[in-house]
C-alpha cells in the first residue's frame, strides 16, 4: 500500500481571499503542487507571501467569515475542501497535523501537556484512559522529552521553549498523520535548537513514512532537509524545483534574491549580505503584473503589464512534469533574454519598474559586473 | 515547577491573606467613623431632636463617647467579632438579629440573580464570540448596549405589569420562604432576580464577548481545530476557559453592584431583605443599624473579591506559578 511513489497530497489552483475593507485580498493565487508519501516539500517565502494562509487552506482551516477558499485540495483521494465536516474532523489531526511557530501560543496554557494529548488519543483512536497514558508517554519519549511521566502533569509554561517544542510535534503526531504541516517551527528557537527540531522531525517523518509540508522565511532551514521547494511570493507560487536544483540553478530572480540573503561559512569575513530592496505587496483584487518587478533587478516594460504564468523550465532533465523545475518569469536567470534584461538595466541605471540598480549593491543583482 | 494545582492555589491565596485583614480593617474603622464623623452630638443625632436630657446623658454613657476614640474603636470592633454589633434605638432589636433574620432572602435573591445572568450571558457570549460579525452578534452587541441602558427599577415595573398583573404568573410583590414553600419561593425571587440581574448579563456577556473574540483568533485555537476537536470541546476547554479571566474579575466587581441593586428591587417587590432593611434604617436614622450593615456589606464584598481572585489560579497554571 505505501509505495514510494504513492501519490499522497495533490493541491490545484487553491485560491484563497479575504473581504477587507480595501477590497478583496489574494494571499493565494492559484497555488499548485503535488506531495508524495515520505516526502519533504519546502515553502519558502517572505512574511506575508501567504505560506501560513496556504498551510491552513490546506487544512481547511480559514474559518474567517470573509475569507473564500476555491480549488482543489485532494488528499489520499477525497477533496478537503468538499468533504462534509463528520469526514473532516477525523481527517484533522488523524491523517494530517500541523506544528506552529510559537508552542507558547499554540498550546493551550491552561491545560496540562498531558490533557492536549489524550483528547486527541480519545477523539480520533477512542483509546481508554489507561492507553491514552501509556502512549502519551511513549509519544514525549518519542520526541525526546525525559522524564516524560512527569510531564505529562506539567503546563506548557514549565517547560523550556525547546521541550515545548517538542511536546508540540508529540500532540501533532499524536495520532500518526500521514501528513504533518510545519509552519515555520523553529523560527521562535535559537540556532542549535532549530537544528535538534529539524533533525526530530525529519526522523519522524522517516520512521513514519510521512510527508512534510516545512513552511519557512528560511532557505537555510530547507536546505539538505526537503526534497523539493516551492519559492512563494505574493501569494503565487514563483518557483519550484526539486532541492538540490533550486540551490544551484535558480531561474527567478526573487529565488536567486534569497540564495544570496543565507549566510555561507565560505564567505570571506565581511562581505556584505545581499538584501532584496523593498518588501512584498499586499495583492488587492488578481495581480495583472509581476508582483516582484517593483523589486526585480531585471525587471522590463512586459513585467509591468503581464503576468507570467508558471512555466516548465525547458533544460529540465526529468520529465515528469510536475514534479520538474518551474518558474515564473520572463527573464530568468541563465537565458539570453533574462541576462540582456539585466544588462538593460545596468546600462540604463535603473529598472523598468524606475528602481535604481545601485538599489541592488555590488553582488545582489545576480550577475558579476 | 510541576506545582500541584491544589497546593499552588493556595499558597498564593494564603500569601494574599494579610493585604485581606488590613483592608478589612480599614473598612471597619470607615464604618466605625460612620456615626462618629457625624457633626453635632452623636448621642443627639442618634435619638433625635425630640429627646429628653436623661435619654442623651444614657445613652452618651452608652456609647462611652467621653472615652478617646481609638479605645472605642477596639471595643466596637471586639464587639463585632463576637456577633454584636449593637442594639437599634428605633426598634429595641439587637442589630446583628435584625441583620441575620433578612439576610438569607437577599443572598438568595443575589445567588439566584447572579446564577440566571451568568448562565445566560456566557450561552449569549459564546456564541456571539463563535460566529462574531454575524445577525445574531450584531443583534446582541446592539441589544446589551441597550438592555445597560434600562435602570432596573424599570424593568422591575415592566415585568410586574407584564407577568404579574396582566399574565397573572407570578406575585407582583412579597416574599415566601423556601421552607415554607419551595414552589412558592421559587415564584417570589424569579421576577425581582430578572430585574437585578439583566444588566449583569450585558456587562458579563460584552466583557466575555470581547475575551473570546481574541482567544479565538489565536494559534492554539487553530491548532486544537487542526486536531479534529470538536466544536464543543474547542469552545469550552480551548476558548472559554483561558478567556473567563476578565469575566471572574467583573463579576466579583459587580457583586457590590448588585448589593446596590437589591436595595432597590427589595423596595419595589417588598421583599424583607438586607437591603430594604437599610432603607428603612437610613428612612428612620437608625445610625446603629445603618453602621452594622455597612460593616456586613462591606465585608462581604471584599471576602468575594478575594475568593473571585483566588479562582485566577485555578482558572490559569501561569498566575500560581507567579508568571503573569
Ligand atoms: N483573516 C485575514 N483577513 C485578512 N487578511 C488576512 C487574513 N489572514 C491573513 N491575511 C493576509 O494574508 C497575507 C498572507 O498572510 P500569511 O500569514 O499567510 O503570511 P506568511 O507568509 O505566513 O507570513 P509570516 O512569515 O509573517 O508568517 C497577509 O497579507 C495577511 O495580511
Ligand atoms: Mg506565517
Amino acid at each position: 500500500m505505501t509505495s514510494p511513489d504513492e501519490l499522497l497530497l495533490e493541491v490545484v489552483d487553491v485560491t484563497t481571499s479575504f473581504d477587507t475593507d480595501l477590497g478583496r485580498l489574494v494571499a493565494v493565487d492559484g497555488v499548485s503542487f503535488r506531495l508524495h508519501r515520505g516526502e519533504t516539500l519546502g515553502v519558502v517565502g517572505e512574511s506575508g507571501s501567504g505560506k501560513s494562509v496556504l498551510a491552513r487552506s490546506v487544512l481547511r482551516l480559514v474559518g474567517d467569515r470573509n475569507a473564500q477558499v476555491t480549488g482543489r485540495v485532494v488528499l489520499r483521494g477525497s477533496d478537503v475542501l468538499k468533504m462534509p465536516d463528520r469526514e473532516l474532523r477525523r481527517l484533522r489531526g488523524g491523517s494530517a497535523a500541523m506544528i506552529f511557530q510559537d508552542p507558547m501560543t499554540a498550546l493551550n496554557g491552561t491545560m496540562r501537556i498531558g490533557s492536549q494529548l489524550s483528547e486527541s488519543l480519545r477523539e480520533h483512536l477512542g483509546l481508554r484512559r489507561r492507553q491514552q497514558r501509556d502512549a502519551s508517554i511513549e509519544l514525549l519519549r518519542s520526541v525526546g522529552i525525559p522524564d516524560a511521566e512527569r510531564q505529562l502533569r506539567s503546563y506548557p509554561h514549565q517547560l523550556s521553549g525547546g521541550m515545548r517544542q517538542r511536546a508540540m510535534i508529540a500532540i501533532a503526531l499524536a495520532c500518526g498523520p500521514d501528513l504533518l504541516i510545519a509552519d515555520e517551527p523553529t523560527t521562535a528557537l535559537d540556532v542549535t535548537m532549530q537544528r535538534q527540531v529539524l533533525d526530530l522531525l525529519d526522523r519522524q517523518r522517516a520512521e513514519r513514512s510521512m510527508s512534510m509540508m516545512l513552511i519557512t522565511h528560511d532557505l537555510g532551514v530547507v536546505a539538505g532537509r526537503a526534497d523539493s521547494i516551492m519559492v512563494m511570493y505574493a501569494g503565487r507560487i514563483v518557483e519550484r524545483a526539486p532541492a538540490r536544483r533550486l540551490f544551484t540553478a535558480p531561474r527567478h530572480p526573487y529565488t536567486d534574491g534569497l540564495l544570496r540573503s543565507i549566510p555561507r561559512l565560505s564567505d570571506e569575513p565581511g562581505r556584505e549580505l545581499a538584501t532584496i530592496p523593498g518588501s512584498p505587496p499586499i495583492v488587492i483584487g488578481g495581480s495583472t503584473a509581476c508582483s516582484f518587478a517593483p523589486r526585480c533587478p531585471r525587471a522590463q516594460a512586459r513585467c509591468l503589464n503581464e503576468l507570467p504564468l508558471l512555466v516548465e523550465d525547458a533544460r529540465t532533465d526529468s520529465p515528469s512534469s510536475s514534479d520538474g523545475h518551474a518558474y515564473a518569469c520572463f527573464y530568468p536567470l541563465g537565458t539570453e533574454s533574462g541576462d540582456a534584461a539585466l544588462l538593460g538595466n545596468r546600462r540604463a541605471g535603473s529598472t523598468a519598474a524606475g528602481l535604481p540598480m545601485a538599489a541592488f549593491g555590488p553582488t545582489g543583482d545576480g550577475v558579476p559586473t | 515547577m510541576g506545582n500541584d494545582l491544589v497546593s499552588g492555589a493556595l499558597s498564593r491565596t494564603i500569601r494574599r491573606v494579610p493585604r485581606l485583614a488590613l483592608t478589612l480593617l480599614a473598612v471597619s474603622f470607615l464604618t466605625f467613623m460612620l456615626t462618629n464623623l457625624l457633626p453635632g452630638d452623636p448621642a443627639l443625632t442618634l435619638l433625635g431632636e425630640n429627646a429628653s436630657d436623661e435619654q442623651i446623658e444614657a445613652l452618651r454613657l452608652d456609647l462611652r463617647l467621653d472615652e478617646p476614640l481609638l479605645a472605642r474603636y477596639v471595643q466596637w470592633l471586639g464587639d463585632a467579632f463576637t456577633g454584636d454589633l449593637g442594639t437599634s434605638y428605633r426598634t429595641g432589636q439587637p442589630v446583628t438579629e435584625a441583620i441575620v433574620e433578612r439576610l438569607p432572602v437577599t443572598v438568595e435573591l443575589g445567588l439566584v440573580s447572579l446564577a440566571m445572568s451568568l448562565v445566560v450571558s456566557i450561552l449569549l457570549a459564546v456564541w456571539s464570540a463563535y460566529r462574531a460579525g454575524g445577525v445574531v452578534d450584531r443583534f446582541l452587541t446592539t441589544a446589551s448596549f441597550g438592555l445597560m441602558a434600562v435602570p432596573n427599577f424599570l424593568l422591575a415595573l415592566l415585568l410586574v405589569i407584564v407577568f404579574a398583573v396582566r399574565l397573572g404568573w407570578l406575585p407582583a410583590t412579597g416574599w415566601v420562604r423556601f421552607s415554607e414553600d419551595p414552589i412558592g419561593n421559587m415564584k417570589s425571587v424569579i421576577l425581582p432576580a430578572i430585574a437585578l440581574g439583566a444588566n449583569e448579563v450585558a456587562v458579563f456577556m460584552r466583557v466575555l464577548r470581547s475575551d473570546m473574540v481574541t482567544t479565538l483568533r489565536q494559534d492554539s485555537i487553530t491548532m486544537a481545530r487542526s486536531k479534529g476537536l470538536s466544536t464543543r470541546r474547542i469552545l469550552l476547554f480551548h476558548a472559554f476557559r483561558p478567556s473567563s479571566l476578565s469575566l471572574v474579575t467583573i463579576v466579583g466587581v459587580q457583586v457590590g453592584a448588585i448589593i446596590g441593586g437589591s436595595v432597590i428591587i427589595e423596595t419595589m417587590f417588598a421583599l424583607p431583605g438586607v437591603g430594604r432593611l437599610l432603607v428603612d434604617s437610613i428612612a428612620e436614622r437608625d445610625l446603629i443599624t445603618v453602621q452594622g450593615l455597612a460593616l456586613v456589606i462591606g465585608v462581604s464584598v471584599i471576602l468575594v473579591n478575594f475568593l473571585t481572585d483566588s479562582l485566577y489560579s485555578f482558572i490559569d497554571p501561569r498566575i500560581r506559578d507567579g508568571d503573569r
